[in-house]
């Protein structure tokens, strides 16, 4: 029983590997009906899965591909020929018998599903009828038959009684494939090592395939006595295809490779620690053995390494289908151009983009590219032209998906983005065509006008991003209204071994993936040029005329600083995550490793700080620092000047529980939050613009009366600003249903997200909660009793 | 029954001997300040002396480091802290009780180790009542001992970092 289990599993992974090729094969024939080869390459497929159907007793698999079988055979003997309609009908026989495999899969037994319609369906055709009533094997076919029937074996004539006698004659021909098509079997081998012989005699040749093919395939009765005329050909034909693939490799599981590869991982240490240690050493043959042991180790992470790799084209080769339905479903013409299928990727990466991947591509196909009328309105070709291009560089995998469409309407975009307060008008002044572009990956934000069937299936551009970043990879986006879209994916080769360089800090060493790593800076005060600055409580560096926040990895981790910032050399790793770059401010920069990424424990993952850890070179355990991390934790991904995007997703993932954005102010040396969404408008007015009205201060302000409150009179423990004040007054302007109230503040610092489902209720009249934000306790003021408040005292005071 | 509480110098791994008592009677015990506490045997998978350790900045006060066991990357937790029991463990004096969880080892520090125990034909009794949290919570049972209490770990719910995220204020 197990050995049939076995048989049937390995009957399951070659079909399906088969279909995938079916699919290609034919889009491939769509666009040449009379590539007899693919024709004969599609028929040997369908023919063996039915052999193999018949011999494990799935009837219904069987007589499905039976069906199709016989459909196929006219079409390859040339009696009809392809069409967009027969090429329907066959790829939903391909769907069938897909899902009747999976089936099987899943229960060791064929379901019970009725394929009587599209079996009829495929005989009907077969047939030479169509339901609709179209040209049947009318001049069409015959004029094809003429033209093909030269080039294949079997000839048969064009009319009606011919006809019939060439499906006669079909069948034992396709008996005698049998073991022909099995070639991918290693059984198939002797098969065609016994084949000169029996080639040279052709009636010898006949039992020699015939056991073969029982064995192999299904012994169906027409197969029992073949014809002389067709069984030598078998041998011929056999001889004109190259070997397949099936001979030189074998099946691996991939469990078994993950293992190898976390062996070489511990290996690669161990030999790391011998390098250190013998480098210590003076024995000459230790030294050379140790080295010979370095290089063997080199080129087994090598080999292994590359077990593990996979071209892109077996991601790819699902796309043409994907491309064709979506384009027909569109009403679009669309080809399809890939190029460097042969780039390899890590199997783990390739799973983790192929749906990003497709995404795009649907997206492309749906929404990039035009209908054929606009297209030639746009004097373009009718057919769209979307092009996958991959390959490497740098030690990255560089996928390019290129569509000819009518490109992204920027402006659009960006209006939505602002309309959805994804970003502020001011910012939106600042940003470049490119990074307007790029909006597109922020969550909440649709493009497509109406939604259909095609988009918003899956995942939305955000998670496309999301989903690329987390194996380390980088989305950009460029496109040009009327002109085209092109979306670069950037992809590491491989996630288990990175390279990375090792900074330390506190004594302690700290790695850095090469990906996010832009520069290396030193920093001499000595020197002239000025040094890391202050930007209002912010250390900034000038690099080459752009600002470059500096973070320093002694406050992430929360040590302490050792001495004065400005008067030490600064070794500065400047990275980049997330759309932020800035510099890493670090006790010393070392060199780079390659090092074997391992997962944090559950109880360290919390940490932002930190993407996993790695066993160096001696033995001790040393953390991977996570760019992305350390800047939302620097803040340097919220604030004003930071990446739109990652703004909009912090926003999008704080929203799970109760979380307001919250402005955060000083007001008389006291920090204080605000919740933004109380407040109108930010505002700053000059002392002069302050008047008195009823004994209060008042600013003229929209035609009204804007009545200031100074929040310093409010919160506990607020200095008075009395002497000190500002040039400027810093105004938060609050709307009730009849009055504008503006609160001074000295300073408006910032706006985070605080969740008040944890905060703490406040104890002092005039706040609302306490809560810690950004790892400070922060009053959050409850303004409508600041506001109550004062009018009631202007009440009283009138 | 071959361990106690002072190993021969030099021995880097003290292998849990297995008697002909069936395993899942066996409990592994240690101390933790005065208290004596065991886990179920088979959920041990080492015990070792000293291992040099990586501190982690930013990480929660019984998270100790991470250590380097064989190629694997283990976090050690101080059992001290995380059951809130006085006084310190010298982190480069501590053993480590390395056990089995989901989420790959952890090993726990403590401050000596005791006999393997077979537990078989004993009682174990609930926990009282009045123990404190959050011993009360992770002490599935106590076993009464000749000379003192043994209180029966789980070392699920003690390794399950659940709940302590959320005191770790990280911003956004």
């Amino acid at each position: 029983m197990d050995e049939l289990d076995e048989i049937i599993a390995e009957f399951l992974v070659e079909s399906s590997e088969n279909l995938d090729r079916l699919d290609n094969e034919f889009i491939d024939l769509e666009e040449d009906p009379t590539a007899t080869e693919v024709l004969g390459s599609i028929f040997r497929t369908i023919h063996t899965i039915k052999g193999t159907a018949g011999f494990l007793g799935f009837a219904n698999l069987e007589s499905v591909s039976h069906a199709g079988e016989n459909l196929l055979s006219k079409l390859r003997d040339g009696v009809m020929t392809l069409d967009s309609e027969l090429t329907d009908v066959l790829l939903a026989m391909v769907d069938a018998i897909r899902s009747m495999l999976a089936a099987i899969e899943e229960t060791g037994s064929e379901s019970e599903g009725d394929f009587s319609e599209l079996i009829s369906r495929l005989s009907a055709y077969a047939a030479g009828e169509r339901p609709d009533g179209a040209d049947p094997s009318g001049s069409d076919a015959g004029g094809s038959v003429t033209e093909s029937a030269g080039e294949e074996e079997v000839s048969a004539g064009p009319d009606g009684p011919g006809e019939q006698a060439a499906v006669a004659e079909e069948t034992p021909v396709a008996a005698s494939k049998g073991p022909d098509t099995s070639a991918n079997d290693a059984r198939a081998v002797t098969v065609e090592e016994s084949d000169p012989p029996a080639g040279s005699d052709p009636s010898d040749a006949g039992p020699e395939v015939e056991v073969e093919a029982s064995e192999k395939a299904e012994a169906r009765p027409g197969a029992d006595t073949p014809s002389s005329a067709p069984a030598p050909a078998a041998p011929t034909k056999k001889a004109t295809r190259g070997p397949s693939q099936a001979d030189s490799s074998i099946r691996v599981d991939v469990g078994l490779l993950d293992q190898l590869m976390n062996l070489v991982g511990e290996l690669v240490l161990a030999r790391n620690q011998i390098l250190q240690h013998t480098s210590l050493n003076m024995d000459a043959t230790l030294l050379a053995t140790t080295q010979q042991l370095n290089l063997i180790t080199s080129e087994l992470q090598a080999g292994v390494m590359k077990t593990r790799m996979q071209p892109i084209g077996h991601l790819w080769a699902r796309f043409p289908r994907v491309v064709r339905d979506l384009s027909n479903t569109c009403g679009k013409k669309v080809r399809l151009q890939m190029e460097g299928t042969d780039t390899e990727l890590d199997k783990t990466i390739l799973e983790a983009i192929r749906d990003p991947l497709t995404h795009i591509l649907r997206n492309s196909v749906d929404h990039g590219i035009e209908s054929p009328p606009e297209r030639l309105a746009a004097g373009k070709n009718e057919t769209g032209l979307l092009r996958l291009r991959a390959y490497h560089e740098g030690g990255q995998v560089i996928i390019e998906i290129v569509d000819d469409g009518k490109g992204l309407n920027v402006e659009k975009i960006a209006q939505k983005a602002v309309a959805k307060g994804l970003i502020t008008p001011d910012r939106l002044a600042r940003m470049t065509d490119r990074e307007m572009a790029n909006l597109v990956f922020l969550a909440g934000l649709s493009t497509a006008e109406a939604v259909t069937n095609v988009s918003g299936r899956g995942v939305g551009m955000d998670v496309v991003k999301r989903s690329i970043e987390e194996i380390g990879g980088t989305v950009d986006i460029q496109t040009e209204m009327g002109v085209g879209t092109t979306l670069t994916l950037k992809i590491p080769l491989t996630l288990a071994i990175i390279p990375a360089l090792s900074v330390t800090c506190d004594e302690h060493q700290y790695l850095v993936p090469q990906v996010s790593l832009v520069e290396l800076l030193r920093i001499d005060p000595s020197s002239s040029a000025p040094g890391i600055e202050n930007a209002g409580g912010s250390p900034v560096y000038r690099l080459r005329g752009d600002l470059l926040p500096i973070v320093y990895l002694r406050d992430v981790l929360g040590l302490e600083r050792i001495e004065e910032h400005s008067e030490e050399v600064h070794n500065i790793a400047v990275l980049h995550a997330d759309g932020v770059t800035f510099g890493l401010a670090v006790d010393s920069v070392n060199n780079t490793e390659e090092i074997v990424v391992k997962p944090l424990g559950p109880h360290l993952k919390i940490i932002d700080a930190f993407s996993g850890t790695t066993i160096m070179g001696d033995g001790t355990v040393a953390l991977i620092l996570d760019a992305a991390g350390i800047a939302r934790g620097a803040g340097l991904l919220i604030d004003e000047a930071a990446d739109p995007l990652a703004e909009a997703i912090d926003e999008v993932s704080g929203s799970a529980g109760d979380n307001h954005s919250a402005l955060i102010c000083t007001v008389g040396g006291q920090r204080i939050a605000i919740l933004l969404e109380l407040i109108t408008r930010l505002e700053e007015f000059s002392w002069d613009a302050v008047e008195k009205a009823s004994g209060r201060d008042v600013i003229q302000y929209r035609g009204r009366l804007l009545n200031l409150v100074n929040l310093a009179d409010v919160v506990a423990g607020a200095e008075q600003s009395g002497a000190s004040r500002p040039k400027n007054l810093t105004v938060l302007v609050h709307e009730t249903g009849d009055r504008f109230y503006g609160l001074v503040v000295d300073d408006i610092l910032d706006v985070h997200e605080a969740d008040l489902a944890t905060a703490e209720p406040g104890l002092v009249p005039g706040v609302m909660c306490s809560t810690p934000i950004r790892g400070k306790v922060t009053d959050v003021i409850d303004i409508a009793a600041v506001v109550e408040a004062a009018a009631g005292s202007e009440r009283v005071g009138v | 029954m071959t361990t106690s509480t002072n190993p021969p110098a030099g021995t880097e791994n003290i292998e849990l001997a297995g008697p002909e008592t069936p395993i899942e009677r066996l409990l592994a015990t240690f101390m933790v300040g005065d208290t004596h506490f065991g886990v179920d045997a088979l959920q041990v998978q080492e015990v070792l002396r000293h291992q040099p350790m990586t501190t982690v900045p930013l990480a929660p006060p019984d998270i100790r480091g991470l250590i380097n066991l064989r190629g694997q990357v283990v976090t050690a937790m101080d059992l001290r802290r995380r059951l809130d029991i006085e006084g310190e463990t010298d982190p480069s004096e501590a053993m480590n009780v390395v056990v089995r969880t989901d989420d790959g080892p952890i090993s726990f520090l403590v401050d000596a180790i005791g006999d393997v125990l077979d537990t078989s034909g004993r009682e174990l009794h609930p926990a009282p009542e009045t123990l404190r949290e959050p011993l009360r919570s992770l002490v599935t049972g106590v076993h009464q001992l000749d000379e003192d209490l043994l209180l029966v770990l789980d070392v699920k719910a003690t390794c399950r970092p659940a709940g302590r995220g959320s005191s770790q204020v990280q911003a956004a």
